[in-house]
């Protein structure tokens, strides 16, 4: 290795390439290989230039590039576990941001700090362009629901987070309890299992026969809604990442304002447990938390009366209030596919994966000068020793 | 979770308040079969006002010719937009009376038009059971009004959920008494209208 260094430092060449020539500069990489290639990136480069540079670094020729108007992008996306299977778009690229799909634009953004996007139904692979850089992730398919059992006690909460539900496209079975021994269901009503649902969303304690099998289908893998106080029930508490405390009427009155949280009644969340984490904050107090139970996840909201946002909050609210409940049994729905698998993130962040394979940029070296040159007095120093060393020898007798 | 709450509609033209004694009623009814936790008064509530919004479930009777003000049309139909629902009863029980005509015409300008809801509709399943569909008033019976037993109720859908439930039963006369008064009847014939607060409260 160091011979063939020597010799090809020896030619003192150093390659220079544009970024887009490298695929076609392969088979001089090969046959001729150069001490040093330096190349110039206009515009990002595509995963296989990009492998080729890593592939002739490897091999021994000092690799070097910059690329003054690459800009420092990138983009995710995650699907959002819902009926409509919406796609959260994020994108960094510390200035404005062109997102599109496989067909056109889908906006432009400022994203000097991160922006995202929410892409109803976006086709093919999402991708982000920023001045001459570009970044692409594929979009996996969208996978289909189990349904959602909604329990509580019959009440205006009921009818609208059921309302909501299914207007978000949720499939949703329901037992809601009107008497003693007297409910009201609507659908089968299976044995309570992730083969059969995606999440439980009890509105109160009133859990009914489901209550007992709620902590082994969250351990399983299902999702769990507690709203109000519905963390205080038996049958869920030791499994809730708070526990309700008494219940608060709201400071605010209108619910039309951009608050609609600060109007409506709330059981702060007490007794965080540590493995719990705060989703949102009234005052001091908080308002929801998640937590992981086994192999599904707990959310609780110490709303109460989520209703009312719905029916009296501003012209926007149906939408809104049904967005909110749609999102929340999302954030936590069991989903036939595990988290991540159907993502190809790995144009996501291109610059990185470049510094990645290649290292920072770096100016290119100078022609003629071997990127591992030995320095100038290293040969007569050699010399001067091996003279001398005979000349010891000779000295004393010794061949 | 908030107490249920009875809440009559007001409206500009004709007698909105002429069941006085229905809302009572069927508080009484709800408590007595039901553990829903229900307000022991009812509310009256403009129908022109935004405060409907905080009733669900609202209740409008009369026999007079009902003309809604655009405001009123206009907070209708947002009030059924969002999700109430409305019970109209026509106190006339007059299929050709002022009331039913001029209630349907501006209710159908304000929600939409009226459907025969079906007898197997869950609003006769939901708590009690009324296989033969919407119980039959004794003005009815009587041959009192338009001669007629009414078979089938109304409703302007939301979806698949009732928007606004027109009667032609004379459901506000059937249950216009004191509570009490209950204890005479063989079968008590309040039961229907807990169906109703049952079907609104759970779909």
């Amino acid at each position: 290795m160091a011979l063939w260094r020597l010799r090809a430092g020896a030619t003192g060449a150093v390659q220079r390439v544009s970024g887009d020539a490298i695929e076609r500069e392969l088979a001089t990489f090969i046959v001729s290989p150069a001490a040093a290639v330096h190349v110039t990136f206009e515009d990002t480069p595509s995963p296989a230039a990009r492998d080729v540079l890593a592939a002739v670094a490897r091999a021994g020729t000092r690799v070097t590039w910059t690329g003054a108007s690459l800009t420092p992008l990138a983009i995710s996306a995650e699907r959002m576990r819902e009926p409509s299977a919406p796609v959260i778009i994020a994108a960094a690229s510390g200035g404005q941001v062109e997102l599109r799909d496989g067909i056109a634009v889908l906006d432009t953004l400022r994203a000097d700090a991160g922006a995202t996007l929410e892409a109803r139904s976006p086709a093919g692979t999402l991708g982000a362009r920023a001045g001459h850089s570009h970044a692409a992730v594929a979009v996996g398919a969208p996978v289909a629901l189990k349904p959602v059992l909604v329990l509580g006690r019959a009440s205006w909460e009921s009818k609208f987070t059921v309302a909501a539900l299914e207007e978000a496209g949720w499939a949703v079975e329901v037992r809601l309890a009107v008497a003693p021994g007297a409910d009201v269901t609507q659908g089968r009503l299976g044995t309570l299992d992730t083969s059969r649902y995606a999440a439980v969303v009890a509105l109160d304690s009133a859990l009914g026969p489901a209550g007992a099998g709620i902590v082994r289908f969250v351990r399983h893998g299902g999702g769990l809604v507690l709203l109000g106080g519905a963390g205080s029930a038996p049958a869920v508490r030791i499994i809730a990442p708070a526990r309700p405390g008494p219940r608060r009427m709201p400071l605010v009155r209108s619910l039309g304002g951009p608050l609609p949280w600060d109007a409506l009644p709330l059981y702060p969340l007490e007794s965080v447990r540590l493995d719990a984490v705060r989703l949102a904050m009234r005052g001091a107090g908080v308002a929801a938390a998640a937590r992981r139970e086994g192999a599904g996840r707990v959310v609780q909201v110490g709303y109460d009366e989520t209703w009312r946002w719905r029916m009296q909050g501003g012209d926007d609210a149906v939408a809104a209030h049904r967005a909110w409940w749609s999102r929340l049994v999302g954030s936590v729905a069991a989903s036939p596919q595990p988290d991540g698998t159907e993502w190809g993130s790995a144009e996501g962040a291109p610059l990185a994966r470049l510094v990645d394979a290649l290292g920072p940029s770096s100016p290119a070296p100078a022609d003629g000068k071997p990127p591992n040159h030995l320095p100038p007095w290293l040969l007569p120093a050699t010399l001067a020793v091996l003279l001398a060393e005979w000349t010891s020898r000779r000295l004393r007798g010794a061949r | 979770m908030s107490d249920f709450t009875f809440c009559t509609v007001q409206y500009e033209s004709g007698d909105w308040d002429s069941a006085p004694l229905v809302p009572a009623n069927l508080i009484d009814s709800v408590a007595r079969y039901t553990a829903i936790r229900v307000a022991p008064s009812g509310v009256t509530v403009p129908l022109a006002s935004r405060d409907l919004f905080r009733y669900p479930l609202a209740y409008l009777t009369g026999h007079l010719p009902v003309r809604f003000t655009d405001l009123e049309r206009r907070i209708l139909h947002e009030f059924c937009e969002r999700g109430g629902l409305l019970f109209v009863d026509d106190h006339n029980h007059d299929v050709d009376g002022l009331f039913h005509k001029t209630a349907t015409e501006e209710l159908a300008r304000a929600t939409g038009a009226f459907v025969e809801l079906p007898n197997s509709h869950a609003l006769y399943s939901c708590f009690f059971r009324f296989d033969d569909g919407p119980p039959t008033t004794s003005h009815e019976l009587n041959g009192w009004g338009d001669n007629l037993v009414h078979k089938h109720l109304r409703a302007s859908l939301h979806g698949d959920r009732i928007a606004v439930l027109y009667s032609n039963k004379d459901y506000s006369s059937e249950w216009g008494y004191h509570p009490d008064n209950k204890r005479f009847l063989s079968v008590d014939n309040t039961k229907f209208g807990v169906n109703i607060v049952v079907y609104a409260l759970t779909r």
